[in-house]
């Protein structure tokens, strides 16, 4: 049988009843509407409290570690072994760096062993990363020729491997080399009703480095360089609650990384040095996501849609119209597949529009509620990240549209099928923000966790919000999973019940 | 020539009721088929199970010699209305029509046309739910007009219809016929397809009772009785039963039917003994007296539950 006719009949049938396009236009509406709402709602005063350092791109990050250093003229390359190194952190780090000034928020270049991670070459707070295997003791090294600059691996010293490298345009002819180490703080989050509160605990790393050189000979000698803390050190621990609401909730990024490092050192004996030290560097921008504060109305729009949905199934039950369809197309999975494509190319083509618009008209209410520079990078829709968010937003909308299909069919009832979708769409969101234990998971078991595909950062423990805690393509794939089964149920109860 | 539509041993039970019960008959083209039974016995289910609607646990139905479900294009072989209220209320008259146009490939231009044929061309801009019972009876009729098809099943499609309908659709279906096209058109009342059917396949309790012509069934109602006109009712009805096996009944003040006997030997025995009469002549009965007739010892004729002799309820309609 040709699928073409299917298809055209069943979008007629979509689009020719008027009250579902005005569902369609409300969930428009709702969600752009609640989006707006939201991106009012949320606010941060990051950039008056400022408790971080400003890097090259003008960005928010940390800077803090223990640097032993010395300048060194024009090209060169250094080399050292790192022993090894105290398990204190996953992200601590032992290893070489390059730095323009000794003054935070300088632009480098660094590679590093870390005890969860590898080696980790980096550049510039994240513009650079790239990890490679490899663990204690670690042959590492940092060639510089020009603006250019190589991070290196070995195991035995002999045979190297490149991790990475990056360019410091314009850079001068002296620059910082050395040893650093750090590690970062380890995190205490409390979930509370409607809340999280963030604890931070410093941590002090140690790395032994042997084999120290410098070459060539007359860059510069080792012997003279000298220990010092980047940042000065403050006093912790901090303590850091938050008192967030079920909606975005900012908080100042980064307090945690700067306060609680505590003094670094260094000891020399024989050609061995042993540091310790404490902090991270990074990026340091909090966890807040305005993308997902734009697209919060998605949940309301999804009521609509909801409705729409099941209608679109039910509405064939009502009154017998199924007979008319199967009659006129008795092979009923054919049926089933045209109409859940063309509900899926609807919703997918509305979703896509109403997440673009909802991003772009909540963008002024974002900035005036101080999601700006330096605290919060300004997010662009060419970002794949956002990009992730918006696309990855219609296709959550079209699972669940799909799901309320499924939920049409099987139940043949419309109040029973749009509140089973609103059960297992909405309510988890609720739930999982006011009985924190389970919130995590509501959102690995229930189609809820789908919502996470509207942050446009990466998974955070330290948010309110349930989504926010599993990574976006498992939320939504286990909304997908969910659609995929209510459809599949539906065919299967298709070909056995009598229309 | 296949028949148009063809049932063998077509059995359909729900839960403990038999809804139909080893069913057999044909519709056949050039002529309009009645399918006759009480509310209850069973004519939705075998149209339901003819279309593919419903699964029958035994036997098969047939389209043009095919199993309805593997047809490519079904509306073009079989248009069927088995409840005009099958629509969606929110979706306007022509755009009911043009989904299941586009179902069976048709162009929209045919939709106009169904639309021009049954009369409803001025309310095609109309919701469904706003038409009226008549109204949606033609919309329905339009519907299974579309693909032109070379046979029409109709579920009771005269309910509802004002005179002026029922005309409309006798004239349509008899049209139809007499292109050489197969109808099978269902209804309770016997009355109602008198001059419409040809052919009448009779049911009670989802069992076959009759697949009979109009005038054989009528014939074999009538067979041997003979209508008396007489002033003197009372004096013609004893001489008449003094004869052995012969059954007098008053039909009216100066009316009587005889059988057992014929029309001659009425005349003699009436004459005989003495009484006038002004009018003699055979009886034929009506269609409706004839279906009485026939269902008469069938008792209860509406759906009987499984094992159960007793009087059943009406749960398949």
């Amino acid at each position: 049988m040709n699928f073409v006719p299917l298809l055209r009949s069943e979008l007629t049938k979509l689009l020719s009843v008027r009250r579902w396009l005005v569902a369609l236009a409300a969930m428009a509406l709702l969600t752009i509407g609640f989006g707006l709402l939201s991106s009012a709602g949320s606010s941060t005063d990051a950039n008056e409290q400022a408790s971080y350092m400003v890097g090259p791109s003008g960005r928010a990050v940390n800077d803090q570690l223990y640097l032993v250093h010395g300048p060194v003229a024009g090209d060169a390359t250094v080399t050292a072994r790192v022993v090894r190194q105290r398990a204190s952190h996953p992200d601590a780090q032992a290893g070489l760096m390059v730095r323009e000034r000794m003054a935070s928020g300088s632009r480098y270049v660094s590679i590093a062993l870390t005890p969860g991670h590898g080696v980790r070459f980096d550049s510039n707070f994240g513009e650079h990363v790239r990890h490679a295997g490899g663990d204690a003791p670690q042959w590492l090294r940092l060639r510089r020729h020009g603006p250019e600059f190589r991070g290196e691996a070995s195991a035995d010293g002999r045979t190297w491997r490149e991790v990475g490298h990056a360019d410091l345009p314009g850079a001068g002819r002296d620059l910082q080399f050395g040893l650093f180490v750090n590690s970062p703080q380890r995190l205490e989050i409390t979930r509370t009703a409607g809340g999280t509160g963030v604890t931070g605990f410093p941590t002090l790393g140690r790395a032994t480095f042997a084999g120290v050189r410098l070459a060539p000979a007359g860059a510069g000698a080792v012997r003279e360089w000298r220990g010092q803390d980047i940042p000065p050190v403050l006093p912790g621990p901090s303590k850091d609650p938050r008192l967030a609401g079920k909606d975005v909730e900012a908080v100042p990024p980064a307090k945690r990384g700067v306060s609680g490092s505590s003094a670094g050192a260094v000891a020399a004996t024989g050609g061995s040095f042993t540091l310790t030290g404490s902090g991270d560097i990074g990026p340091a921008e909090g966890p807040d996501d305005s993308v997902q504060a734009s697209l919060f109305g998605t949940m309301f729009g999804l009521m609509a849609l909801a409705s729409v949905a099941v209608l679109f199934a039910t509405s064939e039950y009502k009154r017998h119209l199924v007979r008319t369809t199967f009659a006129a197309t008795p092979r009923r999975r054919p049926v089933l597949a045209a109409k859940a494509a063309v509900l899926a190319g609807t919703t997918f083509a509305l979703g896509l529009v109403t997440s673009v618009a909802a991003y772009f008209a909540s963008r002024p209410t974002i900035r005036s509620s101080g999601f700006t520079l330096p605290a919060y990078a300004p997010t662009s829709i060419g970002q794949p990240a956002v990009l992730r968010a918006i696309v990855g937003n219609a296709v959550l909308l079209v699972a669940f549209a799909l799901l309320g299909l499924g939920l049409g069919v099987i139940l043949r009832r419309s109040s029973a099928a749009i509140a089973l979708v609103f059960a297992l769409a909405v309510v988890p969101l609720f739930a999982g923000a006011a009985i924190p234990p389970v919130s995590k998971w509501l959102m690995w078991l229930t189609p809820a966790g789908g919502f996470a595909i509207e942050r446009a950062k990466p998974p955070s423990a330290e948010l309110a919000e349930p989504w926010s805690q599993i990574n976006p393509w498992l939320g939504l794939g286990i909304a997908c999973a969910y659609a995929a089964v209510a459809l599949g149920g539906a065919a299967w109860l298709l070909e056995r019940r009598d229309a | 020539m296949s028949p148009a539509i063809e049932l063998h041993g077509v059995r359909k039970t729900y839960g403990r009721t038999v809804a139909v019960d080893d069913l057999s008959f044909a519709v056949r083209p050039g002529e309009v088929t009645g399918f006759v039974g009480p509310n209850g016995s069973g004519k939705s289910t075998t149209m339901r199970v003819v279309l593919g609607l419903d699964r029958p646990d035994a036997g098969t139905a047939l389209v043009g010699g095919r199993p309805y479900r593997t047809l490519d294009r079904p509306l073009l072989e079989l248009g069927a209305l088995l409840d005009a209220g099958a629509v969606h209320p929110g979706r306007r008259a022509r755009d009911h029509l043009r989904w299941i146009a586009q179902s069976q490939g048709l162009a929209t231009r045919r939709v106009d046309e169904v639309l021009e044929q049954v009369g409803l061309a001025s309310v095609a801009r109309r919701r469904a739910g706003d038409l009226s019972l008549g109204m949606s009876q033609r919309l329905g009729l339009a519907a299974a007009l579309l693909g032109d098809p070379p046979t029409l099943m109709l579920d009771e499609p005269v309910n509802g219809l004002d005179p002026e309908g029922i005309g409309w659709i006798r004239d349509l279906l008899r049209g139809f016929a007499a292109e050489g096209r197969a109808v099978l058109l269902s209804s309770h009342l016997m009355s109602e397809l008198e001059g419409m059917a040809d052919h009448l396949v009779v049911i009670g309790r989802g069992r076959l009772i009759a697949d009979t012509t109009v005038d054989e069934l009528i014939a074999g109602a009538s067979q041997a009785a003979v209508e008396v006109r007489t002033a003197r009712k009372a004096e013609a009805m004893t001489a008449l039963a003094r004869t052995r096996g012969v059954t007098v009944a008053a039909v009216d003040h100066d009316l009587v039917t005889v059988t057992g006997l014929g029309g001659e030997e009425v005349a003699e025995v009436l004459t005989a003994a003495g009484v006038p009469f002004s009018e003699l002549r055979r009886h034929r009965a009506s269609l409706e007296a004839a279906y009485m007739e026939l269902t008469r010892g069938h008792g209860d004729v509406t759906a009987a539950p499984v094992g159960a002799a007793g009087p059943g309820g009406d749960g398949a309609a």
